[in-house]
């Protein structure tokens, strides 16, 4: 088969033999669900740092495990096996409080939840890492002041965190996004998904896998413009 | 938790275990070497060199891996199937295996991650040290080869252990390919007997010990190759 430009160009047209309304659904989808774990990721990895930090010996414990555990195992097997016992865990847990069959989790819901999970153990380390970073003396400062703790984690410690955690945040960001794909291998349809159902379709397989790689390099360095920008921002004044 | 079932499932899962190895090794091999290339390139003096091996690692560490194994084995590999003369060579049975595939697309990624932290590591040899190997007399190649290489593979070492193990764990995307790898020969198993947590708790529980090792390897070298005390 000669590859034929006219034809692919109809292919991921807007047309009725076009791809290009589902592949920008499926772009939309992709940065939905990567959006949607790097928030739940954020949230897990401030609770693991704290519990590596300040929580008591079981919840150090159990942070460790969770972040050991998770950085070594391959994020696909992971998401295969939150995705598969996943749903059965909720059900069994719905069926706990009386609830079975009344609430099911989404597809969404599940793909979220299963890179959200394996998003928080990096999210735990890169915080740990800045929070064991900031100075000693602003803490006692803010103790001093008799600052209550979660005021103090708001008003002093987290912003100087963050300008510590923002190029390991940024990183984090870049690779949910590639994780994202992943999903794909389960059946839930994302842009990598729609690519491959449309490759296999039209026999152009070459051209939309290029093409589906592109929309990724697109939205990857579109948000490094972002993370540059914010990065220029909080570093105002130390550099 | 079934342990007839996990004992007879174990021949399986040491044929995959050697498939994983293998392909981890060797795209690791072939990594290291195209990482060095990638980072001499991305620090030459020449525009025509410098800026391919720029755009080359934008785009690889841009965009998912999963999506550069698809292209790699769908994309070239319909092509070549396409293409008689590939086709009735002697290369068809390599390039039938996604196997093949898998390494190519684990190699360059590694490759292009890598060549990024060598390139921090031959930015951060000391100047002091390869002004004193040519005042000795050696040759810019010699001075690159036996003073800047070593020092910045040394300086490195803890990111492209951390990398080794990210790349341990990209192995099992082969899966995807058809490379009947731990996870391929999981996700089999899953389909023949219904069964899911068997099969792939052991595979993770596989995974969780090579990674251990794999540190435990780095630290090693990094103590070995510590050089008195820094």
């Amino acid at each position: 088969m000669q590859f034929d430009f006219s034809t692919f160009l109809v292919l991921i047209g807007f047309g009725p033999m076009g791809w290009g309304a589902q592949l920008l659904r499926g772009a939309a989808t992709t940065i939905e669900i990567s959006v949607a774990s790097y928030v739940l990721g954020l949230a897990l990895g401030l609770v693991g740092c704290w519990a590596k930090l300040s929580g008591g010996l079981i919840a150090t414990r159990v942070a460790e495990l969770y972040t050991t555990l998770v950085r070594a195992i391959p994020a696909l097997l992971l998401i295969i096996l939150l995705y598969y016992t996943g749903t059965s865990m909720f059900d069994a847990a719905m069926g706990l409080v009386g609830l079975k069959g009344r609430i099911t989790l989404s597809g969404f819901a599940t793909v979220v939840f299963a890179l959200g999970f394996i998003k928080g153990a990096y999210m735990t380390e890169v915080f740990r890492g800045a929070m064991v970073s900031t100075p000693k003396g602003i803490h006692e400062a803010g103790k001093a002041l008799a600052l209550p703790p979660l005021i103090r984690f708001r008003l002093v410690t987290f912003p100087l965190m963050l300008r510590i955690a923002l190029p390991g945040l940024g990183n984090l960001w870049q690779s949910a996004l590639k994780d994202s794909a992943l999903v794909s291998v389960v059946g839930f349809e994302e842009l990598l998904n729609v690519g491959k159902i449309a490759a296999s379709q039209t026999k152009f397989y070459l051209s939309f896998f290029l093409l589906v790689a592109a929309m990724f390099l697109a939205i990857s360095l579109i948000s490094n413009l972002f993370i540059d920008r914010l990065e220029r921002r909080l570093n105002r004044g130390f550099v | 938790m079934d342990f007839p079932f996990l004992v007879e499932m174990v021949p399986q899962l040491v044929d995959g275990f050697w498939t994983t190895l293998s392909l981890w090794l060797l795209s690791l091999s072939a990594g290291l070497v195209g990482a060095i290339f990638m980072a001499m390139m991305r620090m030459s003096s020449s525009g025509w060199l410098r800026e391919p091996a720029k755009a080359f690692i934008t785009v690889i560490r841009g965009t998912p891996l999963l999506i550069q194994v698809y292209i790699l084995y769908y994309g070239f590999g319909n092509l070549f199937a396409q293409m008689p003369s590939i086709r009735y060579s002697v290369f068809w049975p390599v390039l039938r295996e996604g196997y093949w595939y898998a390494w190519a697309a684990l190699t360059i990624s590694f490759a292009a991650y890598g060549g990024e932290i060598l390139r921090g590591g031959i930015a951060g040899v000391p100047k002091g040290e390869i002004e004193a190997a040519r005042s000795l007399g050696l040759r810019s190649w010699m001075t690159s080869l036996l003073i800047i290489l070593p020092r910045a593979l040394r300086i490195s070492l803890p990111a492209l252990g951390g990398q080794n193990i990210i790349l341990l764990k990209s192995t099992v995307l082969a899966s995807t390919i058809t490379v009947m790898d731990l996870l391929g020969v999981a996700n089999y198993i899953r389909m023949q007997t219904f069964r899911v947590y068997e099969p792939l708790l052991a595979v993770t529980a596989v995974f969780v010990i090579l990674t251990w090792i794999s540190a435990q390897i780095v630290t090693w070298l990094e103590r070995r190759y510590s050089y008195g005390a820094r």
